[in-house]
């Protein structure tokens, strides 16, 4: 059940009416959005709702007998995290690694002229198993750490897990943020409401409008590029940048909102991060949850800048390698989470020459942050490394294809061949200024939606109604287009 | 109290937000939607005509009955809802929508669909040819029978949305609107139907007419058919049954065989099999697709249909009706613009059927009289031709027409003249020789 999809709209109208119809603070409210959260997974595959469980179970216990052990008695409080963190990471390992690390292995045999292999296994991918095994491991240190309380209702903690939202594709919430917010006394808020309704229209403009047009290109240069090559994949390139973007930020949007029409404020996960003009301001504003997931419960607890500049480097270039892994089980993913450890640390070795460097308009450092950050996301867009390299080799030597790719493609048509055509290129690009609008404004502390809401009702109902209209009407959705699923549903 | 007016506030503004956005998108749809329904069915909406006869069925009942044909030889007053793979269970469903409007003597059911879609589509509709079934869909508002329709006839769950509410299948049309989206649509001057041009030389395998279809009762679409004749059995509509003349295979011929003794019990059904009438001339009376009748093919069959009808059921003569004479003239306007169109000069000769225009044809080529074609044609069409010698000053003739070939080779003439004397349309015919073919009309073309 995709956000975009007509059976969460339904889904999501019944709940909300639903949970405002029952008693404020009633333990029925948690029950509801509890079975409403596991039909929302059950939905994708009905199985692996157990998966949760699992995982919920176990951070739930773990947190309960860390509150119950002193906090003198350090081995056994270990022994609790590491059981939990053994147990969470286990089933994302077996079920998001295993056949990677066979491979690996069974190379590696290879290379050693063993004949042996370890058979892959038939594993389907449970959507969002990143997400909540992530939340739920960071709620144990939390409780280890002292950060937070360990949370005795079952059901709230189990709704903690799975809250249906931001269950599959984050933000990955923090106990100390979320678990309070679940004691379902609050009362239906209209200006709280229709604030999320704006914040899960501007998500679904995201999606539709702009992340799926520009998949429409992207996916056609990148599965030809011998037949695209040169320019086409340069600018396929930048469009999967903003795909990205605009697929991963139009969702963590909509989960915000939808949470929020249930009177639940969860993290931001995105703050104009290609407005950023380094690579390191760039990961403080992208993913925001996952990033400063890394750097609470990895980063810091490798010795984070404390010990020494080779050993920060190291505990940089260890997370993004990590981050990268966490993206997909592949060695693309992995080349891609290591190149931006190594622009980050450049970037650290080169601050001297950075500071003298300020002269240079923002925006040029904010372009050569985005080319540099877009590079890296041909890997994470290729998913291996040889398609990578084919791409690669298209898009720096186009005459090694039959067809051209030179700036030609530009004035001659050809570049509206790759599946939008003239209008539909000139829709995205007006969607494009307003992203680009929208992320000058966010910049600049301006609310967008606190000016549409500051509108007299008149011209305010209006300007909604066309929102919702070109939304409907621009959007690729429906059996015409073939809609593309979220992006980082497969993490 | 001001807690209240607040939220009485707030109530107005979101009833009237969703008030705008469902006329805005009440809007949008009809905009953005794929006008074909409107072109090839929208007339049934259009007017207040009464229908007596209602005909429903696949293609061969969408090209092969003209109602108007049948109202000025019969002066029967019918719509054709006839459509490409409008499959029993879709017609079902669209008779109960139709009779909403109408309220027929007689409604006419074509046996063709019976059992080819048992293999696809859930058995009750051709998955490859959805949108066909929107064209007749589309026009109809949104009702229970529609979303009834919807959900029993589509098995997939986006092809149902798309029949309920048809925007989300056209919303992506925004970029290629035309003026027709703008109300400037050309409505079906054919009351449902579209009849054929081109000809093409197909012939029928015959099968014995002692074979039967086994278990006919077990087929989806068939238990779709028998609904349908009880839903007018119900109102008290009477049903003629046909099996239309089509190149049809083997199957359909034994459908044809087999049906007919398992209508008996049906008190308000009969059923005409038009199949072994010796109507028509398979290698002149078929489209160029090779299975459905051409308009001299539909003009035969329509003409012993309406026979049949004025024979068999007490259907008030619509002949001075007012709305027909007018609509015939709509139709007659729309004969002689297809036959202007026409490139090749049998499919020419065979429109050349009673167009309400005065013929003059010269043949200047006396091998044209070899052909038997051009002969069936001449003969159907009713036309007498007059035969020349080419005359001296064709080249001048040619010249003056604005004809892009030199005057040899040049064999046939034709002028249609206005009632008025004007020249409505005027050719000249010469011999394609790249045109591989066993008979000398089939290579003659219009010089254009």
């Amino acid at each position: 059940m995709f956000f975009n999809s007509f059976e969460f709209l339904v889904f999501f109208i019944i709940v909300i009416a639903v949970y405002f119809l029952l008693p404020t603070g009633s333990r029925w409210r948690k029950y509801w959005l509890l079975g409403a959260s596991y039909f929302f997974y059950m939905s994708w595959n009905a199985a692996y709702a157990i998966l949760i469980l699992i995982s919920t179970v176990v951070t739930y216990c773990a947190g309960l007998l860390l509150s119950r052990t002193s906090g003198e008695d350090i081995r056994k409080r270990r022994l609790i995290v590491a059981g939990s963190l053994i147990i969470n990471l286990g089933l994302l390992g077996y079920f998001k690694y295993f056949n990677f690390f066979t491979s690996g292995i069974n190379g590696m045999l290879s290379v050693f002229g063993q004949s042996m292999r370890i058979p892959s296994l038939d594993i389907l991918l449970p959507v969002g198993i990143s997400f909540y095994t992530f939340q739920a491991v960071g709620y144990t240190i939390d409780v280890y750490r002292g950060d937070t309380e360990s949370e005795r209702d079952f059901f709230k903690y189990a709704l903690f897990v799975s809250f249906f939202p931001q269950l599959v594709a984050g933000p990955i919430e923090r106990s100390r943020n979320l678990i309070r917010q679940l004691d379902m006394n609050n009362r239906f808020d209209f200006i709280s409401a229709r604030d999320g309704f704006l914040l899960m229209l501007w998500g679904y403009f995201l999606k539709v409008v702009l992340a799926d047009r520009l998949a429409i290109f992207v996916d056609t240069v990148y599965d030809s590029p011998d037949i695209y090559p040169g320019l086409y994949i340069v600018i396929a390139t930048v469009f999967f940048g903003f795909q990205i973007y605009c697929d991963f930020y139009g969702y963590s949007t909509i989960a915000i909102g939808a949470a929020q029409i249930l009177g639940i404020h969860l993290m931001d996960n995105f703050d104009a991060p290609y407005l950023a003009d380094t690579v390191s301001g760039f990961w403080r504003r992208w993913h925001i949850s996952l990033t400063s997931w890394f750097k609470d419960y990895l980063y810091i607890p490798l010795g984070g800048n404390r010990r020494g500049k080779i050993r920060k480097y190291i505990n940089i270039l260890i997370v993004f390698l990590v981050s990268g892994l966490w993206h997909g089980a592949s060695m693309a993913f992995v080349l891609w989470g290591g190149i931006n450890g190594l622009y980050q640390i450049i970037g650290e070795i080169l601050d001297p020459v950075k500071k003298k460097l300020t002269w240079l308009p923002r925006v040029i450092r904010t372009i050569i942050t985005f080319a540099l950050v877009d590079f890296a996301w041909l890997f994470f867009r290729a998913g291996d490394i040889t398609k990578a390299g084919v791409i690669l080799k298209y898009m720096l030597n186009p005459a090694s294809a039959t067809v051209s790719g030179g700036p030609v493609i530009l004035t001659d048509g050809s570049v509206f061949n790759c599946g939008l055509n003239q209008a539909n290129m000139i829709c995205l690009l007006i969607s494009l200024v307003v992203l680009l609008v929208s992320d000058i404004c966010r910049e600049r502390h301006i609310s967008i939606r606190r000016a549409i809401c500051n509108l007299r009702w008149w011209f305010r109902l209006p300007v909604l109604v066309i929102i919702v209209c070109v939304i409907l009407v621009f959007g690729i959705w429906g059996s015409a287009y073939d809609a593309a699923g979220f992006i980082y549903f497969q993490f | 109290m001001m807690k209240d007016s607040t939220a009485l506030k707030r109530l107005i503004t979101s009833i009237a937000f969703a008030l705008m956005l469902a006329a805005a998108l009440w809007g949008l749809t009809h905009l953005l939607e794929d006008k074909i329904s409107y072109r090839e069915k929208g007339d049934y909406f259009s007017t207040d005509t009464d229908y007596d006869v209602i005909f429903f069925g696949v293609s061969h009942m969408w090209n092969g009955v003209l109602p108007m044909e049948m109202w000025q030889e019969f002066g029967i007053s019918s719509y054709n809802w006839g459509y490409s793979n409008s499959t029993p269970a879709i017609n079902y469903y669209l008779l109960q929508e139709v009779l909403k409007k109408s309220d027929p003597k007689v409604v006419v059911l074509d046996i063709n669909g019976v059992v080819e879609y048992e293999d696809d589509g859930n058995g009750k509709y051709d998955r490859d040819s959805m949108m066909q079934a929107h064209v007749e869909y589309d026009r109809f508002p949104i009702s229970v029978n529609k979303i009834r329709a919807a959900i029993d006839v589509f098995d997939d769950y986006d092809g149902r949305a798309d029949f309920i509410w048809d925007f989300i299948l056209y919303h992506n049309r925004w970029d290629h609107l035309t003026r027709e989206d703008f109300g400037g649509y050309v409505r079906n001057r054919e009351r449902g139907a579209r009849f054929l041009d081109g000809i093409s030389h197909a012939d029928i395998a015959w099968t014995s007419r002692d074979e039967r279809i086994d278990n006919l009762e077990d087929y989806t679409c068939y238990q779709y058919f028998i609904r349908t004749i009880e839903l007018c059995r119900d109102r008290g509509i009477p049903v003629l049954c046909t099996c239309l003349p089509h190149i049809c295979d083997a199957v359909s011929q034994r459908v044809c065989n087999t049906i007919g003794d398992k209508l008996v019990q049906y008190d308000n059904c009969s059923y005409y099999n038009m199949l072994y009438d010796d109507l028509i001339a398979y290698s002149i009376d078929t489209h160029a697709d090779g299975g459905h009748v051409n308009y001299a093919g539909a003009c035969k069959t329509t003409s012993r249909l309406g026979e049949y009808l004025k024979n068999n059921y007490d259907l008030p003569d619509r002949s001075e009706d007012p709305e027909w004479i007018a609509g015939y003239a709509d139709y007659l306007n729309l004969r002689r613009e297809t036959l202007a169109k026409q490139d090749m000069f049998l499919s020419y000769l065979m429109l050349l059927k009673n167009p309400g225009l005065t013929v003059d044809i010269e043949f200047y080529d006396e091998n044209m009289w070899y052909s038997q074609y051009i002969g069936s044609e001449v003969y159907f069409a009713g036309v007498t031709p007059a035969t020349l010698p080419v005359p001296d000053d064709i080249g001048e003739r040619l010249a003056q027409s604005g004809a892009a070939v030199p005057e040899s080779g040049v064999c046939a003439h034709t002028v249609l003249y206005s009632a008025d004397g004007s020249i409505y349309d005027e050719a000249y015919w010469m011999y394609d020789q790249s045109i591989e073919s066993s008979d000398i009309g089939d290579m003659i073309v219009r010089i254009r």
